[in-house]
């Protein structure tokens, strides 16, 4: 890909657009840097809507057709589906169920038990369980 | 890991165990001066041992089973039966000193089995923990 810089005048002016016939990991990945996690997400939480970046995202699941986003201390509800989340959020957030999207970035650490059950553990010591079918998916995106 | 996958890698595991075992009890007996002429259908019949044995793994999927340990105690017996039962069958063995033999092989493979899981999920465990410390967010 050709890259190109030009320099402006104010931050005002600042902007990057990226041509690509798509919106590939390597590309999410470069968006999520220049936007510096600034990227914000409207949620709902009793009854009023806020914004929240996306990078203060924990863990995203689906209960009963209904979405609710995870931080580190509190819950949100959105209006957005779980798969229009997975297709917009970034490289490092990633299906790790049928029900649920993590960030990878917030994830302690992982540990297998001896059932094939993965079990995450997110900076805020909450534990998530990983599908094993999505552990191939994880170790894609971590380039391993 | 979809369930096919999974019967078939317990396939894989379990016959290459037993004839690992096998191999390994016949070199025992090749230096205690003893001969074990297989059938022509022992193969065979060790490769379908495989697939028969794969099956009971869906109980340790079983979640209405709870503690885990209960579902490889359930495992276990219902292994231990099938390859009894197989054994008696193919003619793995035609005496109580034989059928011990292939008992302590069945314990030896089933313990491989998962001492080979455990490691692969441990190496999983350890290079996604690798790879997520060096792009963990500061909290």
């Amino acid at each position: 890909m050709q890259v190109t810089f030009e320099k402006v005048d104010s931050p005002e002016k600042e902007e990057a657009i990226i041509r690509a016939q798509s919106n590939t990991d390597d590309i999410k990945a470069a968006m999520e840097l220049l936007e510096g996690g600034k990227r914000k997400i409207p949620l709902l939480k009793d009854g009023e809507t806020v914004l929240m970046a996306v990078t203060s995202f924990y863990y995203i699941e689906s209960v009963d057709k209904r979405t609710y986003v995870y931080t580190r201390d509190d819950c949100f509800e959105t209006k957005l589906r779980l798969y229009e989340l997975e297709e917009t959020l970034g490289t490092y957030f990633l299906r790790i169920s049928k029900s649920m999207i993590v960030n990878l970035k917030k994830i302690k650490g992982v540990k297998s038990d001896l059932s094939g059950r993965m079990e995450a553990t997110m900076l805020n010591d909450e534990k998530i369980v990983i599908s094993r079918s999505y552990v191939k998916e994880i170790k894609r995106r971590l380039d391993l | 890991m979809n369930k096919l996958k999974l019967l078939f890698l317990q396939t894989s595991f379990i016959s290459v165990g037993i004839f690992f075992g096998v191999g390994l009890t016949n070199l025992i007996m090749h230096f205690a001066g003893k001969t074990y002429i297989v059938e022509w259908y022992f193969l065979l019949s060790v490769i379908l041992a495989g697939m028969l044995c794969s099956l009971p793994s869906l109980i340790l999927y079983a979640e209405k089973i709870n503690p885990f340990f209960l579902r490889i105690i359930l495992h276990f017996c219902t292994l231990f039966a099938a390859v009894s039962l197989l054994g008696w069958l193919f003619k793995w063995y035609t005496a109580i000193t034989e059928y011990a033999v292939v008992m302590l092989i069945f314990v030896f493979v089933y313990i491989f089995v998962w001492i080979v899981t455990k490691w692969i999920y441990f190496k999983d465990d350890k290079e996604i923990n690798n790879a997520l410390n060096s792009i963990r967010d500061e909290d």
